[in-house]
Parts: C-alpha cells; structure tokens; sequence
C-alpha cells in the first residue's frame, strides 16, 4: 500500500486476500463483481481504513466509486458500511460474488494476534514519543523493529492465524 | 399613547425565538411596551431583561400552558457593543485601575455569556485582533467576573459531553496544580541530583498534559464546528488559537522530562520553570473560560438532538487516559425510560 505497512492495512489485506480464496477457490477472482458489507460505521474506529483498503483490491468502492460506463464497470456502492456487529468481539465483513451470489462472512479478532502484552504496552510508551518528537534515535528504532516485528507475525508468519482470521461460508 | 407589540414565540426553536425577541427589545422605544408570549416559564430572559436596567419587567400570566412578560423600557438603550469597545480600549493600556475593573463587572454582569460571545465576534468582524480580545478582554472579564459566572451556570450530568469535558477539566487542574507545586520545588534546587524523583514526576506529569489531546480534539472535532454551524465562530476560535499555543509548550515540556540527559541543569531548569508557571496559569485560565462561558454558550444553543449526536461522536472518537469510566457511559434509552 504505497510503502505503508500497519497492523491495521495488514489485517484488511488478509482478510480479503483469504476472503477471496474462499470465495473464487481456483478461479480468479473478478475485479469489480464483489461486494462488501463491512459492519461498522464508516468513520468508526479503523473500519473506514479497511474499507479503503478493501476497495483498492477488489474494485468495490462506496458512493464515491466509479458510476461505470453503460451497465458495465459499475464499481459505485459495492462497498457498504452497515453499522451493526454480528458478533461483539469480531470486526466482521462481508464478501459477496455478484455472478452466482456466493457469499462469506470473514471475522476479524485483532485483540487475538499473539503480540505479546509487554511488547504491546512499549509500543504504545514509545509511540506517544514519536507523535510528540522525545523519542530518541534509539527508541525510533526499537519502535521501528516492534511495529515491523508485529506487521512481520501477522504477514509473513501468520502466526495463529486461525484463530484470529475466521472465514465462513455464508447461506442465502 | 404607547402601542403594545405582542411577540407569540410558542412552538419556536431557541434560535428563532432569539431573533424574534431581542431585535425588537433593541428597538423599543422608552415608555413603550413589548408582550412576549411563551410556552414556558422564561426565567434567564427575566432575569436577563432585569440586569440590564432598562426594562420594567412584569407577568401578565403564569403558566401552566402559557407565560406573558409584559416588558416596558425605562431608560436609553444601552450600547452594549460600544461599552465593550471603550472598556477593551481602557484595559489594553497596562494597568487596570480599580475604576476600570468595577465597569467591567458591572458590564459583564449585565449581559449573559450568549451575548458577551456574540459581541466578542463582532467586535473581531470589526477588526479587533482576536490576539486583544484573548488577552485583555477574557482575562479581566475572568479576573472579574469568576463568581458571577460560576453562579449563573447551567449544571449537567453524565453522560452529558459537557459533564465529561468538565470533569476531564478538574483532572487537568489537578495536573496543573502537581506541576505548579514542581516548579516550586525546582526552584530551590540547583543539580539533576537534587531533583531526585522530581525528575520522574514530571514525565508522568507531562504524560497526562499530552494524554489531554483528546479533550482538545474532541472539542476542535465534535463541539467547535457545532458552534460554528450555529454563526457562533469566534469564541472556538479563540478556544483552538489557545489550544495551539498549550501544544507548542506541552510538547517542549514533554521533550525537556523525556531528555533531559541531553540538557545541562541550568537550561532545564530555566526552561520548566517558563513552561510550568505558563502552563499552570494560562491553561487553568482557558479551563476557567471553557467551563463557564464556552460550555455555557453551547447549553444554550444546542438542541437535545445535537448533544446526542455531540456524544455519539465522542465515544467514537474516543476518552483521555484518565477519563472516569462512569461518565462517558452511555444511558439507554430503556435505562432512562
């Protein structure tokens, strides 16, 4: 995402890259035939972040899309904001095909990624010294390595992944 | 012979019935009379009329459906915005004589915040600099006017947004008060060794006053632009020209407790003691300001509807560190039923 990495653009990026899978299984996935009902308000929390997130892979796009050309490449109103939880502790979305309706549910728990608590409370110490510019070239480091240390477990080892990404088939 | 206007506000939103009623009250003759007609019972405009001693104030009807204020004027009008400027051009000269003082508070007892925010914008439309209006206006009408205000407030409770705005505020001012009392300490010692656990005390210190950004923010965020899309733009202007300028030295103190290693003793001491005493001044002042006129001019425009979209909007957003629990709690509506 344009050299950002964050826990939060990493979590968007998997939930819908293993929403996809799922969903297209060996097929390829169709840019602009999905879409997604992220429950949660807009400009609630980081949900407005993962919608864009979302938007950017898969074409789907709020009102502020592409109206299309015609009845083709319609991308406008794909991407819905509905603000209700399925589930209290989950960050939930929706992921639709539009040629055969298939759907799933993808459940997102962020409070269930095994980052150490210890590690978590020095990142937040050392955050509001970056925002406030105290902290020293050290500290930047050390907030470097531990904010990478946590994009690095959630992409690239998936650590416990299953526990914290959940995907299921929704019926009609 | 005098002719009686009658004014039939019943039904009207706030806003609308002060359009209605203090034009009309400013063009009242003297020995003429005004009927005002509410649907209830007008208790801060009785009380508003009579401060300003121009008006003789009586109730035709009181109540239960139906109040009727007879008001007659009995003396000039007085230019309240003319009073404002040679006041603000009386107590920008330097010292403020005790004459001085007690024309202010005769002033500002004689107009509500709602007004005096009014005036304020004007007077910057006008072309007075916000910068006098912060300096001189607010802190002498503070100075002044400290008890008076206090009295005439409106009270809320939680969950109330101003409820907890407010007593965020009180926790603030203890900060501020742990940190006067550090500078005083800092005075009297001339080493980092002497310091001792001072040191520490003033990063938890310093946490807190940045912890605070998120009282600011939802403030700027959520209860300015409320104000403002009711015309009232001055007074939060002021508010955020005040927030940025605690910013600025919040951030210096933060970085002087975080790295003071890097600071010889001298230079830090100078340095917390000029942020601190600023600081514990000015930013109780402004609490000071926000509690009885900002909050207080917001009582009274916003409508039930706005202050809970306000709140919505504030556990959105999100509470300070040390925000009580018990105050943002959402009430709802079978709890309040």
């Amino acid at each position: 995402m344009a050299g950002h990495a964050c826990p939060t653009v990493t979590g968007a990026y998997l939930i819908c890259q293993e929403a996809l899978k799922k969903l297209y299984q060996e097929d390829i996935p169709a840019r602009g035939e999905i879409s997604i009902t992220i429950y949660g308000a807009t400009d609630e929390g980081v949900y407005g972040v993962i919608g864009q997130v979302f938007t950017f892979l898969t074409g789907a796009a709020p009102l502020s899309g592409f109206r299309g050309l015609g009845h083709r490449f319609r991308r406008k109103d794909l991407l819905r904001f509905r603000p209700e939880r399925t589930e209290p502790e989950a960050m939930s979305f929706e992921f639709k095909r539009l040629d055969n309706g298939k759907a799933i549910l993808a459940k997102f728990y962020p409070q269930l990624i095994p980052f150490s608590v210890e590690k978590a409370s020095r990142l937040q110490e050392l955050l509001e010294k970056i925002i406030w510019d105290a902290a020293k070239e050290g500290e930047q480091h050390e907030f470097q390595n531990l904010w990478m240390e946590k994009v690095k477990l959630m992409l690239v080892e998936r650590k416990g992944i299953d526990r914290w990404l959940r995907i299921e088939e929704r019926r009609n | 012979m005098n002719l009686t206007q009658t004014i039939d506000v019943r039904g009207l939103e706030h806003q609308e019935r002060e359009e209605r009623i203090f034009p009309s009250l400013d063009e009242l003759r003297t020995g003429a009379s005004l009927k005002i007609i509410v649907e209830f019972n007008p208790v801060p405009l009785v009380f508003l009329l009579k401060a300003r001693q121009e008006f003789e104030v009586s109730c035709e009807n009181e109540g239960p459906d139906e109040w009727i204020l007879n008001i007659k004027r009995t003396a000039e009008r007085k230019g309240a915005k003319e009073d404002l400027k040679e006041l603000l051009s009386e107590l920008k000269g330097g010292e403020v004589s005790l004459e001085t003082k007690q024309k202010a508070k005769d002033f500002f007892q004689s107009v509500d915040a709602k007004t005096i925010g009014n005036l304020e914008q004007e007077l910057i439309r006008e072309g007075v600099s916000h910068e006098e209006v912060r300096k001189s206006l607010c802190d002498i009408h503070l100075e002044v006017m400290k008890d008076s205000l206090v009295e005439k407030r409106i009270e809320v409770s939680a969950p109330h947004p101003v409820h907890t705005l407010m007593e965020e505020h009180k926790i603030i001012q203890d900060n501020l008060q742990k940190l006067s009392s550090l500078v005083g300490r800092l005075k009297e010692r001339n080493s980092y060794k002497r310091l001792g656990e001072d040191r520490e005390k003033l990063k938890e210190i310093a946490h807190h006053l940045v912890e605070a950004e998120s009282h600011h923010q939802r403030e700027e965020d959520i209860l300015f632009p409320m104000l403002e899309r009711r015309n009232i733009e001055e007074p939060p202007k002021i508010m955020r020209m005040d927030h940025e300028e605690f910013r600025k030295r919040k951030k210096a103190l933060y970085q002087l407790a975080h790295n003071s290693d890097d600071v010889p003793f001298a230079k830090f001491k100078e340095r917390v003691i000029e942020l601190g005493e600023y600081l514990a001044k000015e930013l109780d002042s402004h609490i000071f300001k926000e509690d009885n006129i900002l909050y207080q001019i917001a009582l009274q425009v916003l409508t039930e509807e706005e202050w809970e979209d306000v709140k919505k909007q504030c556990d959105k957003l999100g509470y300070c560190c040390f925000t009580p629990e018990d105050v943002t709690k959402t009430v709802s509506k079978r709890e309040r039923n």
